[in-house]
């Protein structure tokens, strides 16, 4: 199972994977999502802050796969619930993850998933097709979240307070994440294939 | 001196029933009770489930700060809500709230919603304050272990959380020193946001190592005692069902059914 002879991931890139690797990989990435959400910015319209983590988000679903990106916002999301402070500044809690915007941390798994699965089948190789699986992963981010939300606030008020203020925050990350995933690809596909383990599908 | 995988989270050591009780019990306990208090849309409910938490927070004996402390962080989302509801009150029910029947009907609505979210503060900190972080992710894979017959790597999945877990408090401590070091460094007292952007770069390589260096740390250390992912793993903490398990369990549960069906 972790015999694999090419790459189809960026995280496959740095080699042969033990499951040691996998665990730093997956930890850290959970931790740097948690770092990411410690510099938050607030609307006075909505409770739900504004942070960089989709980008981390997206980001670490195309790199790690579906598998592993999956199992790193379950240990962030459980990290935040058992009361280390790694949610958006600071903040940790059950009641954070069941309040207003959970619906965001939870949609986190999904997106990922979503994206890993799309960047297993190669959607993270060109600029276009990275943007289109952002887009998937988006959605299903902002579903969840919007579900949630709903919970909580009156309808008419859901899109203004959960969905517009960061639809252009949210396309500049997704293109910032299209932009870098191909070039990463192409820098480290080729010092991967020197290597002997890099991508020959293209 | 408290160990720092304790001190960072919110657990607060007391000799109680709550502390005593099983962590994976715990965890569906609180899922049971969250599901309650979020779906449940009587006041009567929410108010039930509030007095079983409030029950548990004197039975943990969990000084009354902690709640406070908690509420008090919560206050944006408390004062959100309501302002918005409020809003929107205001805006389009105005009309009937002329004839007197709409504004009883939402302030009863604006009520749930605040006691709603007050239950699962209360519940966010019993469950933090009397259980082990560590403890929570070994209750977790005990619970979701019924799971692997999906073919999901439950036993896999529940190794990875605790060692998450135990990793990230190290990880806050490095990045701590590595910031303080910086700040020495830099010799400036007053920081600025545009400060800490820019520490965030010569923050992130040598934590970048450290990660490395720990997970080298890690391997050997799980080599060293005989580890092999996928096999079973024996576990210090071991699962238990005594009494107050099963009553745990059942308060919960006929809560979570009062709260939906009966009441």
């Amino acid at each position: 199972m972790y015999a694999q002879t090419r790459a189809r991931t960026l995280a496959d890139l740095a080699g042969g994977a033990t499951w040691m690797r996998e665990v730093v990989l997956v930890v850290g990435t959970s931790i740097a999502i948690g770092a990411v959400a410690q510099l938050e910015i607030r609307l006075p319209w909505t409770p739900v802050p504004v942070t960089l983590q989709p980008l981390a988000v997206f980001i670490a679903g195309a790199a790690l796969g579906s598998r592993r990106a999956a199992a790193a916002i379950a240990a962030y999301l459980l990290q935040g619930a058992v009361g280390l402070p790694v949610f958006a500044g600071g903040a940790s809690g059950v009641a954070h993850l069941l309040g207003p915007s959970g619906g965001y941390l939870f949609g986190f798994l999904p997106a990922a998933f979503a994206i890993g699965f799309l960047a297993e089948r190669g959607w993270d190789r060109s600029p276009v097709r990275a943007f289109a699986a952002m887009c998937v992963g988006s959605s299903l981010l902002f579903v969840c979240g919007l579900l949630q939300l709903a919970v909580y606030i009156p309808r008419d008020q859901l899109l203004a307070a959960g969905l517009y203020p960061f639809v252009v925050g949210d396309l500049l990350k997704m293109a910032a994440a299209a932009a870098l995933l191909p070039a990463a690809w192409k820098l480290l596909g080729r010092t991967g294939a020197a290597l002997g383990v890099g991508d020959r599908v293209g | 001196m408290t160990p720092t995988y304790l001190s960072l989270g919110r657990f607060l050591p007391r000799q109680s029933p709550l502390h005593r009780l099983d962590a994976g019990v715990k965890l569906v306990s609180v899922v049971l009770l969250a599901t309650a208090a979020v779906w449940s849309r009587s006041l009567l409910a929410q108010a039930c489930v509030a007095s079983l938490l409030l029950l548990g927070f004197a039975a943990a004996r969990l000084p009354a700060s902690v709640l406070l402390r908690a509420l008090r962080g919560a206050a944006w989302l408390l004062l959100f809500v309501a302002a918005a509801n409020l809003l929107w009150a205001v805006v389009v029910r105005s009309l009937e709230w002329a004839s007197g029947v709409g504004a009883v009907q939402h302030a009863s609505d604006l009520a749930l919603l605040l006691t709603r979210l007050f239950n699962l503060v209360l519940l966010s900190v019993l469950f933090t304050a009397t259980t082990v972080p560590v403890d929570v992710a070994e209750g977790l894979a005990r619970v979701l272990r019924p799971l692997e017959r999906l073919r999901l790597p439950v036993h896999d999945l529940g190794m990875l959380l605790v060692l998450s877990l135990s990793f990230v408090p190290i990880f806050f401590e490095e990045a701590r020193h590595l910031t303080a070091a910086h700040r020495v460094k830099m010799g400036r007292v007053r920081w600025g946001w545009r400060d800490r952007m820019r520490a965030v770069v010569p923050l992130v390589v040598p934590l970048f190592l450290s990660v490395v260096r720990r997970g080298d740390e890690l391997a050997v250390a799980l080599d060293a005692r005989c580890f092999r992912p996928g096999r079973p793993r024996t576990s210090l903490v071991r699962a238990r069902i005594g009494v107050l398990e099963v009553t745990s369990l059942s308060a919960s549960a006929a809560v979570l059914v009062a709260a939906l069906w009966l009441l």
